[in-house]
């Protein structure tokens, strides 16, 4: 008797266990579902950027946003595809809203950075290196970036210092 | 027969003037790749015509052709100087058992405006036979591509008898030349700088273009298992024991280098890779003086080795030989003017004789390759 009871309540606990596990299921597939979604997306608009089709890569990122506000990739595409358009503008906006949501993505800020030092903002360019460089103190890009903002500043020694911290990087080990 | 003393000294006198105006007309050492020589079979060379969008491949050119292979960059005006000759000479002679690849190597990754660019050069050139694009520059690896032109000439069996890099007035009638020769029009002269070379055993070619590719990708222990049993397919072979040394200057294993690049010299001291590697060796071994014999006797042989050159200056920075050094880095510049490395000891070597400003730009110019804008 007492083996029939555990049993049964055994199999009661496996069955609610699954019960619970398949209405999790549902929500877990939708969202991994969109997510590839996403994903293939954003390889559609690598294709047209690099087939030159920029209306198209704007269309499919602005389908990517939509399921996934804060994916820092698409932020970053979509402003390459505005820099290539010669809308640094966007570009910039995009930049700037994408940091937000994605405070730690480095691409982003490298390339806000770079912007704004065709901007006349070499100060803010430096800002967003330096936020780099306390995650990821020798990222070669970002010691380069950080060089052509204090060349801008016309500090040669600094730009020096750092263009060559770019290359030690770069190249450590070889020579 | 007995020459009196004023005879004599006439003699000897034409003798030395006859062979001293020979000198520049003797081949000297050459190479363009790093990883082939001459004798070796090339990898297959394969991709779409720019134009017509048609399958083209080396092996298919071969057949009983003698073929050329040029590797091109609309950036390089001697490439395109290259592309016009071959051009001409290709629609003079129509009817000779001739093929000729030219390989656009632009840069490692393609823009879309740059891919215009090279289609627009190709159209406006007009070229007679295919051009391909080497997309991700997977052909310039495979080969070692030194400098930019450099051009791959294979006899009608498929093997590399004259490798030059760059291009000159001189090369142009070094190439034509040796096509002559190849195609048996005419007979090779003192002059002639086709090369038999060591034609290597057909099993140790396989495990070396294996290791080649293992090596690339950094997977440098199944590497050096290839090229052992390529050694041991061959023994004579001597561009195994030039990538191990390669190699083992990859992992910082110096010594191991040293002695796998000096049996590479032994067995082929005609090769410039493995003397140039030598000289690597030595350097970074700390050997200066040593490094610098090598190094200096390999360019006075050939002065076109980028990487013989900017050793060379590394060299030279040691010795503070500051203004040598920079004159040997531009020389490199002129070859490629798109290596990165050259521009990063060039800026190294202005900054340590004191000129900043110069540095600067060397460096900028380094990091703009590396890094092009988005």
């Amino acid at each position: 008797m007492k083996i029939r009871i555990i049993v049964i309540f055994s199999i009661c606990f496996i069955v609610s266990l699954f019960s619970v596990s398949f209405g999790q299921d549902d929500d877990v597939k939708a969202r991994r579902d969109a997510l590839r979604r996403c994903r293939s997306l954003l390889k559609e608009t690598i294709k047209n950027i690099d087939a030159g089709d920029y209306s198209a890569a704007l269309s499919h990122i602005d389908s990517v946003l939509i399921c996934d506000s804060g994916n820092a990739d698409a932020y970053f595409h979509k402003a390459r595809t505005f820099v290539r358009t010669g809308d640094t503008a966007s570009a910039v906006l995009t930049l700037e809203v994408g940091v937000a949501k994605a405070p730690l993505s480095s691409r982003n800020r490298l390339l806000l950075a770079r912007l704004k030092i065709g901007q006349n903002a070499a100060d803010k360019a430096s800002a967003q290196c330096d936020q780099v460089l306390a995650i990821k103190p020798n990222l070669a890009e970002a010691l380069y970036i950080k060089g052509l903002a204090l060349a801008a500043q016309n500090d040669t020694t600094g730009a020096v210092e750092y263009f060559e911290k770019a290359l030690d990087s770069q190249y450590s080990g070889k020579k | 027969m007995k020459l009196n003393k004023k005879s004599a000294i006439i003699y000897s006198s034409s003798v030395f003037f006859v062979v001293f105006n020979m000198i520049p007309f003797v081949p000297r050492v050459t190479a363009a790749f790093k990883y082939l020589q001459e004798g070796m079979s090339i990898p297959e060379v394969r991709g779409k015509d720019v134009i017509t969008g048609e399958e083209v491949s080396s092996q298919n050119l071969l057949r009983g052709n003698v073929l050329i292979v040029a590797f091109w960059a609309t950036w390089s005006e001697r490439s395109i100087m290259q592309l016009k000759d071959m051009k001409e000479f290709y629609n003079d002679h129509p009817d000779l058992p001739l093929k000729i690849i030219a390989v656009n190597v632009e840069n490692q990754l393609i823009t879309p405006e740059e891919r215009k660019i090279i289609e627009s050069k190709i159209v406006e050139l007009d070229l007679p036979f295919p051009v391909l694009i080497d997309d991700n520059l997977s052909v310039f690896y495979e080969f070692g591509v030194i400098a930019v032109p450099s051009t791959a000439i294979l006899d009608s069996t498929g093997i590399l008898r004259y490798a030059p890099s760059g291009y000159s007035l001189a090369t142009r009638d070094l190439i034509v030349d040796s096509v002559e020769v190849l195609l048996g029009l005419k007979k090779p002269s003192i002059t002639s700088v086709v090369k038999k070379g060591y034609q290597p055993a057909q099993k140790a070619s396989r495990y070396y273009r294996l290791a080649l590719q293992l090596a690339h990708q950094r997977m440098y222990e199944r590497a050096l298992a290839n090229l052992e049993m390529a050694r041991e397919a061959d023994t004579l072979f001597s561009a195994p024991h030039n990538l191990r040394g390669q190699i083992y200057l990859e992992i910082d294993s110096i010594d191991a280098a040293v002695r796998e690049l000096e049996t590479a010299v032994r067995l082929d001291s005609t090769s410039v890779a493995a003397r140039a590697g030598l000289g690597r060796a030595l350097l970074i071994d700390g050997r200066i003086d040593d490094a610098f014999d090598k190094l200096s006797a390999l360019h006075a042989e050939d002065d076109t080795y980028t990487p013989a050159l900017l050793d060379l200056a590394l060299v030279m920075v040691k010795q503070e030989k500051y203004r040598e050094a920079i004159d040997s880095l531009k020389s490199a510049l002129e070859l490629n003017p798109r290596d990165p490395i050259v521009h990063y000891y060039l800026g190294k070597t202005y900054q340590q004789s004191g000129q900043k400003a110069k540095a600067l730009e060397s460096y900028k110019t380094a990091l703009e390759l590396i890094f092009p804008a988005p």
